[in-house]
């Protein structure tokens, strides 16, 4: 089978979990069919073309011009997919804007079944724009599947529609499935760390600021690893206390970053799909703290494998990072059934399924 | 409405938290708004939820007591719960919010198992107490809601739908011959057997005890069966019509958007009528037609809508149920073919896109005499002042005579019992005919199986009351009315996450109209004639008069010139064959059946058609696929392809 991943921006790169998520399914489908990504060269500079991994990827050129850029990319993409050679048997689209909404017309003009793979809670709250009310469910509707990557995505998503576009509610039903993340299980033998970790864009929606806050209240040293456009004013607040900012840490720094933490945090206020860091950090068995958001409810049992918190609660966490610093044995068993989740994920248990959807959905 | 499921290691072991999870979303469709896991050692309850009543989180589920002892799971809708509330307040029950739900736990904590008898309306649920280490799991009065369930002899498994328990690698996906054979008899499994060995269905009106001594099945209620030849006509209609309306008030309670279908006979027309009693702005209303006019029903809707001023909607469809079948055939979990499946299942799905809720005139055929066997059965019956050894032996050329000849099927009927003519009358395959269809194998393996002697049972207890004719009304709602009628409402409905609510069916509506003499049910050859009475007032004259819409069902028109094509392409692909259940030679038979147009025979053979499908989605598959319908992209029918277009 030819399968085209469409995504916006194709690592290398510093992004977020969809664009890590697609480079680790390129390379683990490219074994067994023939891989083609098509992307943007963004950061400009990059290759047109370049194969690696046992897949290839396209990049093509970003118009400078703002509104113009998205028309332009969904034109672009739409040729891109067109000169294929030989023509791919399904479209995997990561995320509904752009590169579902451009998967879909392009599938539709040559034929080639879409399924678009919706990210996170931000693609389906269709009452903070009007354009995602009026495009997006077309553009679900309009795909030969839907993905979400957890039970509850699926829940929320579906609620939307009910209140925003209710004649689309079946017709989405019909095509929505589940499928997590996949992840890399690191082997070897974990001993507990002793730093509080939190991983994540440095944006509002991720609730760094909480995790300051209830690090210093809890006296604990705290490391946060990315980088974005709240950073100054994160390190601000952070004056004074035991925390250091690592900026965007590569595979090989996370690695030693989960290693080293006794607890991963994770107290986003919204925006969620399956979170990557959470699935990360149990995979290292470390306990973890997360406020209850989309994919958040499919992973973690409250005191079985993670604790659940309120989001925009400092005290909460405060709270729970006290518990699981007063109690080493709580938090190691934790750990171990956070592993024991994490499995769930591998790679090797993942790919079956979207294997399965694919060749459900391609199939004339 | 919603689905549960989970499971309970009486003996020894620890649930499968994990397990459960992936369990419980096979069955999202009952409940797409919310779901969870409540998972402790040897017990796990799972729930997907539609929400109905209580939308906030109070409403969450499984649900736990005041104190964490009590965990339940619940499917269903309790409609005294606003008369109940206040009364545990009183009681000194702190409750969390405003779900039905809590009143399982709370009268638990006061009644254990016999609180049963306090609930009505229609449910399915599973609640563990802690302290006791005890599961109980019940079933409502009539059967609205589904419960499937396995036992191993250390650990209970149970499910709303079928496809969701046989998720569990450990349930035995072993196909019970006998209950194909009666499959092929009746057109649906009855309870309490499944299509499965090992998997059962908790028969109506029954609750489940199981502890460390392992699970006990003991009925709670009864329909009764005792006529009380003193109810005048007068005093009938009256109370009737005052406690349907009361069962039409306690079920509009929701806090989503809520309608009713209308098809402009008898039964959905008094249930909308009574609602638009009760109600200030219109109801909302629902008809299907077919593009076929012989079958629309759409005229008599339309008439009474406008009668009863309803806002309400039409839809039309071209019935493609080539492309409908494989969702169905997975949706109704066991080999069916109740071909009625199909305009229920559209009827639904148009409502879902306007309520969240409708109510439907389902129940008043049992409990009123609604079908036309009755009077037939009656017809018959007057031979019957002749001793049956006599009348056997006058039947016995019968014997010689071809299952198509009309006289030599007469004759046989005159040897029956009333209950037996009647089953045969009802059966798709009466006996003769199945062992023609049955292959060698599956003959010898139920040849000491008897399809009838269950419900031959069941009638004989109803006749000693009333009598055998009036006993066959109380037969059809224990066994075709549960097993079929409610189980195609249940499940095709849930296919569009819509709850269905039938007032006629509430039991104490019932326990009034089994007091009534047969003779207010069925007046001469008038059908339902009390009901009738009861809705003179309410409902326009030229629907009073209506005949009964007959059994017939277009098969072939709703499949189109496909279904010809459709049923010798399963039947005679080499799957079925080597599948062994089947008789090449009678399958052949039936496909060439003489007057194939014939009802009948259309119907033999969808049942045919039916079983294989469902052996190709159930047992060809391997065990995960079941979680889907199918494993290739599922054909989009009509309705939804419209709504997909830009």
């Amino acid at each position: 089978m030819h399968v085209a991943i469409l995504i916006g921006h194709f690592p290398p790169g510093s992004f977020g979990g969809a664009e890590i998520q697609a480079e680790g399914w390129a390379k683990r489908l490219s074994d067994r069919h023939r891989v083609t990504v098509i992307t943007r060269r963004d950061p400009p500079g990059q290759s047109e073309r370049e194969e690696r991994d046992g897949f290839t990827v396209v990049r093509l050129p970003v118009s400078k011009l703002p509104l113009w850029r998205t028309f332009s990319d969904i034109a672009a993409i739409g040729r891109a997919v067109g000169a294929l050679n030989p023509r791919p048997d399904v479209l995997l689209c990561f995320q509904t804007f752009v590169s579902g909404l451009a998967g879909v017309r392009a599938g539709k003009r040559l034929g080639i079944p879409a399924i678009v793979w919706i990210r996170g809670e931000a693609e389906y709250r269709l009452g903070d724009s009007r354009v995602n009310a009026l495009v997006s469910p077309r553009v679900w509707c309009g795909a030969r599947g839907v993905l979400v990557q957890s039970e509850q995505n699926r829940v929320d998503l579906l609620h939307e529609l009910e209140r925003h576009a209710p004649a689309r509610v079946v017709a989405v039903r019909e095509r929505l499935g589940v499928i997590g993340n996949g992840l890399d299980l690191p082997a070897g033998t974990l001993p507990p760390g002793t730093r509080v970790l939190s991983v994540g864009r440095l944006i509002a929606d991720k609730g760094m600021d909480v995790v300051i806050d209830a690090a210093r209240a809890a006296a604990l040293p705290l490391v946060i690893a990315g980088d974005g456009p709240e950073r100054a004013a994160l390190e601000a607040r952070a004056a004074g206390a035991d925390c250091r900012f690592e900026g965007f840490a590569s595979r090989d720094r996370l690695d030693t970053l989960y290693r080293e933490a006794s607890v991963a945090v994770l107290a986003a206020r919204r925006g969620e799909g399956l979170p990557n860091v959470l699935l990360e950090a149990m995979a290292y068995a470390r306990p973890v703290v997360a406020t209850p958001c989309a994919g958040t409810r499919d992973l973690l049992v409250d005191g079985v494998n993670g604790l659940v918190i309120p989001p925009d609660d400092p005290a909460a966490l405060t709270a729970a990072l006290r518990r699981l610093g007063g109690d080493a044995t709580f938090a190691a068993a934790l750990g171990a059934e956070a592993r024991r989740t994490a499995e769930r994920f591998a790679w090797s248990a993942v790919r079956p399924q979207l294997e399965a959807a694919l060749a459900r959905w391609s199939a004339r | 409405m919603c689905g549960i499921n989970g499971v309970f290691h009486y003996r020894e072991g620890q649930a499968d938290r994990e397990l459960v999870r992936r369990q419980a979303h096979v069955q999202r469709h009952r409940g797409p708004d919310d779901w969870d896991v409540w998972c402790e050692g040897p017990v796990a309850l799972a729930q997907r939820r539609l929400a109905i009543v209580d939308l906030s989180q109070a409403g969450h589920q499984p649900m736990p007591n005041e104190d964490g002892t009590v965990w339940v799971t619940f499917n269903g809708e309790l409609y005294n719960w606003p008369e109940v509330k206040p009364q545990l307040v009183a009681r000194g029950h702190r409750l969390r919010g405003n779900s039905d739900t809590e009143m399982l736990l709370h009268l638990w904590e006061e009644k254990g198992p016999e609180l049963l008898g306090d609930l009505r309306g229609m449910f399915a649920f599973a609640l563990y107490d802690r302290t006791q280490r005890r599961l109980m799991l019940a079933r409502d009065r009539l059967g609205k809601k589904p419960l499937f369930y396995h036992d191993d002899g250390k650990r209970l498994v149970f499910a709303s739908e079928l496809k969701t328990l046989m998720l569990d690698p450990s349930v035995p996906r072993e196909v019970d011959p006998q209950s194909v054979s009666d499959f092929l008899t009746y057109q649906y499994v009855p309870s309490p057997q499944s299509i499965f060995r090992g998997v059962r269905k908790l028969p109506p009106a029954h609750r489940l005890i199981c502890d460390e001594r392992g699970p006990r099945v003991e009925r709670y209620w009864s329909l009764p069966v005792t006529a009380d030849p003193g109810i005048g006509p007068e005093e009938a209609i009256a109370r009737l019509r005052e406690l349907l309306a009361e069962a039409v008030r306690i079920r509009l309670m929701s806090d989503v958007p809520l309608g009713a279908f209308l098809s402009g006979g008898i039964d959905s027309s008094i249930v909308v009528a009574l609602m638009a009693q009760a109600s200030s702005a219109p109801v909302k209303t629902f008809s299907i037609g077919f593009e076929d006019q012989d079958f629309s029903e759409l005229q008599h809707a339309g008439r009474v809508a406008k009668h009863l001023g309803t806002d309400h909607h039409e839809l039309v469809v071209r019935p493609r149920a080539l492309e409908l079948m494989p969702r169905l055939v997975w949706g109704l979990d066991e080999p069916f073919s109740d071909a009625s499946m199909i305009p229920t299942f559209h009827v639904a799905e148009m409502a879902r896109h306007h309520v969240t809720v409708a109510l439907s005139g389902d129940g008043g055929d049992e409990a009123f005499a609604g079908y036309v066997t009755y009077p037939w059965a009656r017809r018959y019956a007057k031979l019957d002042f002749i001793p049956q050894a006599l009348r056997q032996l006058a039947a016995a050329p019968a014997a010689l005579l071809s299952n198509d000849d009309s006289i030599g099927r007469k004759l046989h009927r005159m040897g029956l019992s009333v209950v037996d003519r009647h089953l045969e009358a009802m059966s798709h395959f009466p006996p003769r005919e199945r062992v023609a269809v049955l292959s060698r194998a599956l003959r010898e393996s139920t040849s000491r199986h008897d399809p009838y002697a269950a419900a031959r049972a069941v009638h004989a207890r109803a006749k000693q009351a009333v009598g055998d004719i009036p006993a066959l009304l109380y037969l059809d709602a224990m066994t075709y009315m549960t097993d079929d009628v409610l189980v195609k409402v249940d499940r095709t409905s849930m296919l569009s996450s819509l709850e269905v609510r039938a007032p006629l069916l509430d039991h104490v509506f019932l326990e009034y109209v089994a007091r009534l003499p047969f003779d207010l049910k069925l007046r001469g050859d008038v059908t339902k004639w009390a009901l009738k009475e009861t809705a003179r007032t309410l409902l326009p004259p030229e629907i009073l008069a209506r005949g009964k819409q007959g059994f017939g069902v277009p098969l072939e028109r709703w499949f189109g010139d496909d279904f010809g094509r459709l049923a010798r392409e399963v039947l005679l692909d080499r799957r079925c064959r080597e599948r062994g259940w089947l008789d090449p030679a009678g399958v052949e038979k039936v496909l060439a059946g003489k007057g194939a147009r014939d009802d009948k025979h259309a119907r033999q053979v969808f049942t045919l058609v039916c079983l294989e499908l469902w052996a190709q989605t159930w047992l060809d598959r391997p065990r995960e696929s079941l979680a889907e319908p199918t494993d290739g992209p599922l054909p989009l029918h009509e309705a939804v392809a419209a709504d997909a277009k830009d």
